[in-house]
């Protein structure tokens, strides 16, 4: 009541102003009459009555205008009025409120864009029933670790986690990145496929957007012909046919009943699928072998009331208990929680490299707030007499600061503005760059409301940021002398001069913080690319093929068909020489443990190495130099002793100052069956398995004539254009088997280049960020120079009249300003010296070094900085001293 | 407030408009007639304070208005206490009471208290 009632008043106030003053005018008129009236009935003459009530009155206007402003609604008119006067103000100064608009604007779609690439990967919530209570349970080991320490966990955990926990109402399992081969329909082709168990879409809350999802019962033996395709393969491959459900497509060869297609916005960015097969599970062999296979994630449902941190604490003791129990298998290895939402924001490991855009975005934006206070802190020397007559008149210290302030905010507002608008166009080039892996094409970069309210936020924050010192500033000069000051004051007044050097030495170190950052981030990301792979990469064809078990159930018939290929491919026209491996170099690969004869560590114990399984021939297809002894062999086949090639970096550090040919390893493969002793036969030369990647891995190989495998790559070198060749590759692979596909035929140079081009966009916009750093601080250091020359006209006039020499003069001004560029050059260089270490703690295998940088940056800068000095300088000497002394 | 009254304590003008309304609904001429009456021309209010003080209670809700016929064919805009304004006026009644007491005792005291 008390609080709605002024409002009403106050919207009354507002709304029917005409009403309002009409009553008000009526009750004052009423009172008037009544003090005449008791005049003359106390026998005053009328004419005298009136006289003396209107004295007693007083002013009815300033009685009108009391009642007026003890409302809230005056507050009000009175914004809108200084809304109305800051509007007029920047519409008069065109120059001012452009430069000021375009800066800001700059800087906020620098901040909206970046912004909106952070809220994809970790604000949106994936697209399934309540986020937060959705957990992802997954392995972790002590073991030196290769990736950002996410590891599938093993069946048996599964089926031992799903019953012991306490955190979850329901559990599923997953088994993702699998390929499966479409087949039957047209081109066989490969998709990316995940299996889960039947109650994983339920659990997830998301229905089928056609048909329906898996039933409680498909994902038993017998049952689990049945998939779930999405809506991007349903459109893509099956035209959107609406009677596809109840239909059967081919999978690997075998006969799949189609249930349901998902909704197009289902997603999930970590485990990429093409299509959903029932994931099947036997409780009956969940033995020591299946403990070693770690290949599936839990999902679980927290229960009401129960944390993520719980689930994490419950799962870390259940995986200590298993490490307790299987010491063999288990040992070393923990376990961890996260919400959906947080694993797939951890797996996307983009942390650093979001963390240094952030700053640099940040930093862009300070700069440009640097600049405008500094225009604005100009503008107040001009607009000091129109103060300083308002101040005279009775406006408060506080109704200019108010008006000031506003008239930034109207500046932050067009500012964020043409910021967002800017934005949209940034955020659709980050689409457009960002679409080189399944993952990144999952992220949803767009200019959503989280996105606009960010945008909102950052805009006024500047308005504080550039408006707040300048307006107090600029109210705090003296009235009285600013008034009798007819303008003919030699030098501004000392505080805002403090200011203005405060303002350029802050623009010079903000400059050389930020562009020894980005530059140092840029020098190592180049010298990585430049960084000899270990392989020749030219004239590389590469393909992916994987062999269906169903199909090629048994060993020979995997190498009979392996075999065959090679032949094939070896009679290619243009085939220099053809092989296969089973991960490629450069691309990342699979590691393992191993044991050296005569050390015996326990599992959790034992060094890793990555691992190839290739054909003879491969060392010399890639062209990675073999060192010493020999390569392997057509004869080094299942019935021959086992043997492996190593690389030298797992020569240097496991058998250092002995030579490693002849001595025995044994690789703890997946299957313990097919772990055998191996004789070193040879020494490879360093590959590397990151394209970026500064430090070597020690490496090991065997021959897939020894060791078994599936899934394999077919690399082709060719006399002329690989891509030229792809066509016969495939039909080679057609000519042996029509529904086997062939994936990511590609060559081996373009598939390094579409690895690297988030590196290679995240370049390009450290550069962009950095130059227009660079610019909008020469542009700020300029401006400031430039204006107090200008507001110095005078004394170079007097100087000069005195006798000054022209040079002199240049040479006072310029060093002034390189001064205060030197003393901030200074401060921003101390700042950035800590940042080779932290940059090197933030990635690693990442060789970075800030010696050329810290030389290299200080001197751009110092040219920019003297340049923008210099320009004032001189075009206020070639100033004719008459008129300069005259000048006001 | 005219020059006889500048001496009044600030919010006191608030604390007597209560008060005179507290007998009965009254236009604002009435009211300031009945200061004056009542405090034997001490405190002598004008329109220029009287008529904001007015407006200020009643957006507060301790006054309530309307406008009524008086003699003569005229109307009044008339004031009357609301219940926020009874309760108002209890308060500041005591406080006020507390204060002139206190203020009362330290100027009774005897110079050796002081």
């Amino acid at each position: 009541m008390s609080a709605v009632k002024p409002f009403l008043a106050g919207l009354r106030s507002l709304f029917r102003k005409q009403d309002v003053e009409q009553e008000l005018d009526d009750e004052l008129q009423d009172y008037f009459q009544r003090a005449v009236q008791q005049k003359i009935e106390s026998g005053v003459d009328p004419a005298r009555a009136l006289r003396e009530a209107r004295i007693e009155m007083g002013s009815t206007e300033a009685t009108k205008e009391r009642v007026h402003e003890s409302g809230w609604q005056s507050i009000f008119e009175s914004i809108a009025q200084d809304l109305h006067y800051g509007l007029r103000t920047l519409r008069k100064n065109p120059g001012f409120t452009i430069v000021a608009v375009t800066t800001l604007a700059l800087g906020i779609a620098a901040n909206a864009t970046i912004f909106s690439f952070v809220n994809a990967v970790m604000l949106q919530p994936p697209a399934v029933h309540d986020a937060d209570s959705v957990v992802v349970v997954y392995g972790t080991t002590t073991r030196q670790s290769f990736s950002n320490n996410l590891n599938p966990i093993s069946s048996p955990n599964y089926f031992a986690w799903k019953s012991a926990n306490r955190v979850f109402s329901e559990v599923a399992a997953i088994q993702p990145w699998q390929n499966v081969n479409l087949t039957g329909t047209g081109e066989p082709e490969q998709l990316n496929s995940v299996s889960v168990t039947a109650n994983f879409f339920s659990l997830l809350g998301v229905p089928a957007a056609l048909g329906r999802t898996f039933e409680p019962g498909e994902d038993q033996k017998g049952d689990d012909r049945v998939a779930v395709l999405s809506y991007g393969l349903w459109t893509r491959r099956f035209a959107s046919d609406p009677n596809l459900p109840g239909k059967t497509i081919g999978i690997d060869g075998e006969q799949y009943t189609v249930v349901g297609i998902m909704p197009k916005s289902f997603s999930l960015r970590s485990f990429p699928a093409e299509i959903w097969t029932p994931l099947v599970l036997d409780p009956a062999q969940q033995d020591q072998t299946a403990r070693q296979k770690r290949s599936y994630f839990l999902f679980g449902r927290l229960k009401p009331h129960t944390t993520t941190l719980q689930a994490q604490a419950n799962f870390v003791a259940l995986a200590g208990q298993a490490a307790h129990d299987f010491p063999a298998t288990d040992g070393g290895w923990s376990a961890g929680a996260l919400t959906l939402q947080d694993y797939m924001t951890k797996e996307f490991n983009a942390g650093p490299a979001i963390a240094i855009l952030i700053c640099t975005v940040a930093f862009v934006l300070l700069i440009a707030c640097a600049n405008i206070s500094g225009l604005l802190l100009a503008r107040a020397t001009a607009r000091r007499k129109e103060i300083a007559l308002r101040m005279a008149l009775g406006a408060g210290r506080a109704r200019i600061v108010r008006q000031l302030m506003l008239e930034s905010l109207i500046l932050a507002i067009f500012g964020g503005s043409l910021g967002v608008l800017l934005s949209f166009w940034g955020a659709a080039l980050f689409r457009a760059k960002l679409n080189f892996n399944v993952e990144t094409r999952l992220l949803k970069i767009q200019i959503d409301t989280t996105v606009l309210l960010f945008t909102v936020g950052i805009s006024v924050l500047a308005a504080f940021l550039f408006g707040l010192v300048p307006a107090l500033q600029t109210t705090r000069s003296d009235m009285n002398s600013t008034l009798k000051d007819s303008g003919a004051a030699v030098s501004a007044t000392r505080g805002r001069n403090r200011l203005r050097r405060l303002l350029v030495a802050g623009e010079c170190a903000l400059a050389v913080f930020l562009l020894s950052g980005s530059g140092i981030m840029i020098h190592a990301l180049y010298l990585s690319w430049h960084e000899y792979l270990g392989f020749n990469s030219d004239h590389l064809l590469t393909a992916g093929i994987t062999l269906p078990v169903k199909n090629y159930s048994s060993v020979t018939m995997q190498h009979e068909f392996f075999t065959n290929l090679l032949q094939k491919t070896a009679e290619l026209p243009g085939t220099q020489s053809s092989a296969l491996t089973s991960d490629l170099p450069g691309t990342g690969a699979a590691h393992d443990t191993f044991t050296l004869q005569g050390e015996d560590l326990p599992p959790a114990k034992r060094p890793r190495a990555v691992y190839f399984v290739v054909s003879p021939g491969y060392l010399a297809a890639a062209q990675i130099p073999l060192l010493r002894g020999r390569d392997f062999a057509r004869s080094d086949n299942s019935s021959a002793p086992k043997v492996a090639i190593v690389n030298a970096e797992f020569a240097r550090r496991f058998f250092p100052g002995v030579d490693p040919i002849g001595k025995t390893i044994r690789i703890d493969t997946p299957d313990p069956e097919r772990a055998d002793w191996r004789m070193i036969i040879g020494i490879a030369g360093n590959v590397k398995n990151f394209s970026l990647q500064h430090s070597d891995d020690p490496e090991v190989y065997e021959s897939y004539l020894q060791h078994p495998a599936t899934a394999m790559n077919v690399v082709v070198r060719t006399a002329g254009d690989p891509g030229a060749l792809a066509p016969s590759l495939r039909q080679a692979v057609y000519g042996l088997d029509k529904d086997l596909p062939l994936s990511d035929v590609e060559s081996m140079t373009k598939l390094l280049n579409t690895q690297e081009t988030g590196d290679h966009f995240f370049t390009a916009m450290l550069a962009t960020f950095a130059g227009l750093a660079l610019l909008l601080a020469a542009i700020g250091i300029y401006g400031m120079v430039a204006y107090s020359v200008g507001q110095r006209t005078r004394e170079i006039g007097i100087r000069m009249a005195m006798g000054a020499q022209r040079k002199s003069i240049l040479r006072m001004v310029v060093a002034q300003g390189a001064w205060l560029a030197l003393i901030g050059g200074g401060i921003g260089l101390a700042m950035s010296l800590p940042l080779p270490q932290a940059f090197s703690a933030m990635f690693q295998d990442f060789y970075v070094t800030g010696t050329q940088v810290f030389i290299a940056v200080p001197l751009v800068i110092a040219l920019t900085a003297l340049l923008a000095c210099y320009i004032p300088a001189r075009r206020a000497v070639k100033v004719d001293p008459t008129r300069a002394l005259r000048c006001e | 407030m005219s020059a006889k009254s500048a001496g009044l304590v600030q919010g006191t003008l608030d604390m007597l408009i209560l008060r005179t309304l507290a007998l009965e609904p009254m236009h604002g001429y009435g009211i300031g007639v009945r200061i004056e009456q009542i405090s034997k021309s001490v405190f002598r209010v004008n329109a220029g304070s009287l008529i904001p003080a007015l407006n200020r209670l009643e957006r507060a809700g301790f006054l309530d208005s309307e406008w009524r016929a008086t003699d003569n064919n005229r109307r009044a805009k008339y004031y009357k206490l609301t219940e926020a304004g009874r309760k108002k006026l209890k308060a500041e009644t005591r406080e006020w009471e507390s204060q002139t007491s206190a203020i009362a005792r330290i100027l009774n005291a005897s110079l050796g208290e002081i």
